[in-house]
């Protein structure tokens, strides 16, 4: 072994794993919020409902790598080597992404929770009928844990639209409220059946 | 190379320490272990007595002396000892007294040539009374270096990465914790444990490799021994024989005929250790820590993992016998009888309080014990549904815990930094079936809407005897949404499943050893395992009888 610094190169090695840790969160954007639980073995995942017949999934790889030849490293800062890491990291959050929506899409279908808008634009009526399509729950003081939405970048303007249309238009906001006093009624019902009987 | 790794564990093993490898070689050699034990009185002398595969008893006495000689002077001390051993008939069940039994003195050093002459005038002196020639044979390190070549070094994993993962065990302080992960990669290696299965694995082959085995964990567990780590050596016996009952569900061989005895060494030297616990807590009963450090959080975790270790102790020695009958009336006296001072740190500590309270049940005199078992099940489902409060899944550690809560102080890694909080369980449901079965109905509908919101989890292995393993890279991870209304039959008739289906059958047989299994590797907890425990040592049910076959 030619001299070397092996115990600063440990320290740094443990610092760029915090570093992508880190920006794993940045480029995850929302994805964050949705609760994470470690899996430590076993190929599958499965989800058993209540009269259903168990829905498994198997369990992918998501790798990324990257390439640095041995000069160019030579040539490079930490800062610049961090930036490198930082697009794997990238690459690898998409992949993620990407394959949480196939899954989604996968999901909905065979649960037949899909609203197909056949090509119209997102109008407050088809923001409606998603809302009835899904089960919303509440928190103990009776406000509502609402979904979070994702639209394209191309739907930006349609959304401003149906928003200034639900600001302006009461119909629509009474109409909302009863939808929403209509859902807080249903998740009660979930609430009042949980019971053991006999 | 793994030559040298023997003869280095042999030139410094106690006598302790190299006393169930020994017995397993034995095994090996086809002689059946009628006795060996460290705690109870020794026969004459007779440390290990065995029937050898002619049916002739053997009677051995073993001494230590690692790296070393056996002296003129020790000879001395135990030449009373040697004759009784030769003269004395073995006097124990199962072992003809008709046929004249071998003896032999064993010491892991070498041994002195004024020694070995001491040793020809006895044997002179012996034959001069009727008792043939050469009555006291000496097996010496030579002797059991070669015994255990035979079952080693050809039948480990010679790989550098597997070595080095040898080696790394081999020069492991001795108060760490026992390192299950490298062994669960040499284990699969030698127990032909891995996803490629073996196409010809008859009986004969998984015995050697059960054998095999066992030498390897005495080798392993000699820096434990050496620090008298007791955790980290039942830990490691335990993997043991959880991984020799894997091998032979596996190949679908017989358990008596491939691993029998090899477990009933293997579980005798666990509960050596768990004595030795007990001794150490008779000579330190408020648990001082000669590690310092020992602030409120870390004691009562210590506290609780060592409660639920003697419960343990308390309910395998009343099934079976005392090794030391004196600490029946310490332990009914130190085990805590209040579990308030106990510590739900994660799903992880949930076998243990399990373990201390089927203590306080079976030593109890009123129902009230089992309001220890309400209150467990209504934490572990409270804290389970609260987003604020953390109760780690059984797949992380107290340390885990610990450096997670003190992340900011701590140095290294967070392993918790990005788990989820709440709604999710993997103890709630069998914890739950085992209140269903004291027929604590009111208790039960209360906590039931609590209960059914919750996300039970649990691992399933592709294959029965992946369970035995500390991970399996086959099996689902299913979440388990519960029906929100239950009729209570219904619900009794789950619980009432003691089957312990998805498991090796010769779990059935090692009750106590299970409880082991999951104190220590509590992500193995599931309903059925905890349901088939309180059957097993629950003293209460109240409902119809459980459902065994």
């Amino acid at each position: 072994m030619l001299p070397d610094f092996p115990s600063l190169k440990k320290s740094v090695a443990k610092g760029v794993n915090r570093y992508m840790r880190h920006r794993r969160k940045v480029h995850g954007h929302m994805f964050n919020e949705i609760p994470q639980r470690q899996i430590f073995e076993g190929d599958r995942t499965a989800v058993e409902r209540p009269h259903e017949a168990r829905d498994e999934s198997k369990m992918v790889r998501l790798s990324a790598e990257m390439t640095v030849d041995i000069d160019e490293l030579h040539a490079m800062s930490l800062e610049q080597v961090l930036r490198r890491y930082d697009e794997m990291v990238k690459d690898l959050v998409g992949q993620q992404i990407k394959h949480f929506f196939e899954l989604m899409n996968t999901v909905t279908e065979k649960t037949g929770n899909v609203v197909d808008a056949k090509g119209q634009r997102l109008t407050p009526e088809l923001f409606f009928e998603m809302l009835e399509k899904i089960q919303i729950d509440f928190n103990s003081d009776g406000s509502p844990n609402m979904p979070t939405i994702l639209i394209s970048p191309s739907q930006q303007d349609d959304v401003r639209a149906a928003q200034e249309q639900f600001e302006s238009d009461p119909a629509l906001r009474q109409r909302y409220e009863n939808l929403m006093k209509s859902k807080f009624g249903e998740w009660g019902a979930r609430q009042a059946i949980r019971t053991l009987a006999g | 190379m793994l030559d040298r790794l023997l003869e280095h564990w042999l030139d410094n093993a106690s006598e302790r320490s190299y006393q169930a490898p020994f017995c397993q070689m034995l095994i090996a050699r086809g002689h059946r272990i009628v006795h060996s034990t460290r705690h109870s009185p020794i026969e004459f002398g007779k440390d290990v007595i065995s029937i050898a595969s002619d049916k002739v008893p053997c009677a051995f006495q073993l001494k230590g002396n690692p790296g070393s000689r056996l002296t003129l002077i020790q000879f001395r001390e135990i030449q009373g000892q040697l004759i009784q051993l030769a003269t004395q008939p073995i006097i124990y069940p199962g072992v003809s007294r008709n046929i004249r039994h071998r003896c032999y003195l064993v010491t892991n050093g070498e041994v002195d040539e004024e020694a070995q002459k001491a040793l020809e005038e006895v044997n002179l002196g012996l034959e001069a009374n009727g008792y043939g020639s050469n009555r006291i044979e000496i097996w010496a390190r030579g002797q059991l270096l070669e015994m255990a070549k035979t079952l080693g070094p050809s039948l480990w994993p010679s790989e550098i990465s597997d070595l080095n993962a040898l080696l790394k065990v081999l020069v492991i302080d001795g108060r760490e914790n026992f390192p299950a992960a490298d062994f669960h990669g040499i284990f699969k290696k030698v127990l032909l444990l891995e996803q490629q299965k073996q196409p010809k694995a008859k009986s004969d082959a998984i015995r050697r490799r059960v054998a095999s085995a066992a030498v390897l964990t005495g080798l392993s567990l000699g820096r434990f021994s050496q620090a008298s780590n007791h955790q980290a050596v039942l830990t490691g016996w335990t993997m043991f024989s959880m991984y020799a009952i894997a091998a032979v569900t596996r190949y679908g061989l017989s358990i008596s005929k491939c691993a029998g005895q090899a477990l009933t060494i293997a579980t005798d030297t666990i509960r050596d250790a768990l004595t030795d616990i007990c001794n150490e807590i008779q000579d330190n009963p408020r648990l001082g820590s000669n590690l310092g450090h020992d602030f409120g959080e870390i004691y009562r975790a210590r506290l609780t993992m060592i409660s639920g270790l003697m419960s343990l102790h308390w309910l395998w020695s009343e099934k079976t016998t005392w090794k030391i009958s004196a600490q029946r009336e310490f332990l009914a006296s130190w085990i805590p009888k209040d579990v308030s001072q106990a510590y739900l740190w994660g799903e992880g500590a949930v076998p243990q309080l399990l373990a201390h309270y089927w203590y306080l049940s079976s030593v109890g005199y009123s129902f009230h014990d089992e309001f220890v078992l309400a209150t467990l099940v209504r934490q572990t489902i409270h804290l389970s549904n609260d987003d604020t409060a953390l109760l780690p899944s059984p797949y992380f550690t107290f340390e885990n815990v610990m450096r997670h809560r003190l992340a900011g102080f701590l140095d290294g890694d967070d392993v918790l930094e990005d788990e989820a909080q709440g709604r999710g369980s993997y103890t709630a449901e069998g914890l739950f079936h085992l209140l269903v079965t004291t027929n604590l109905k009111a208790t039960c509908k209360a906590l039931w809407p609590a209960y059914s919101d919750l996300i039970h989890a649990r691992f399933e292995p592709a294959e029965d005897w992946q369970y035995c393993l500390w991970r399996s890279d086959e099996g689902t991870n299913p979440d388990k949404i519960m029906v929100p209304n239950q009729e209570w039959a219904g619900l009794v008739a789950q619980a009432r499943d003691c089957r312990l289906e998805g498991m090796p059958r010769a779990l059935r047989d090692h009750a106590a050893l299970l409880l082991l299994y999951v104190i220590l590797f509590p992500f193995r907890t599931n309903a059925s395992v905890l349901r088939f425990l309180g059957h097993k040592f629950g003293t209460v049910w109240f409902v119809a009888p459980a459902i065994t076959e």
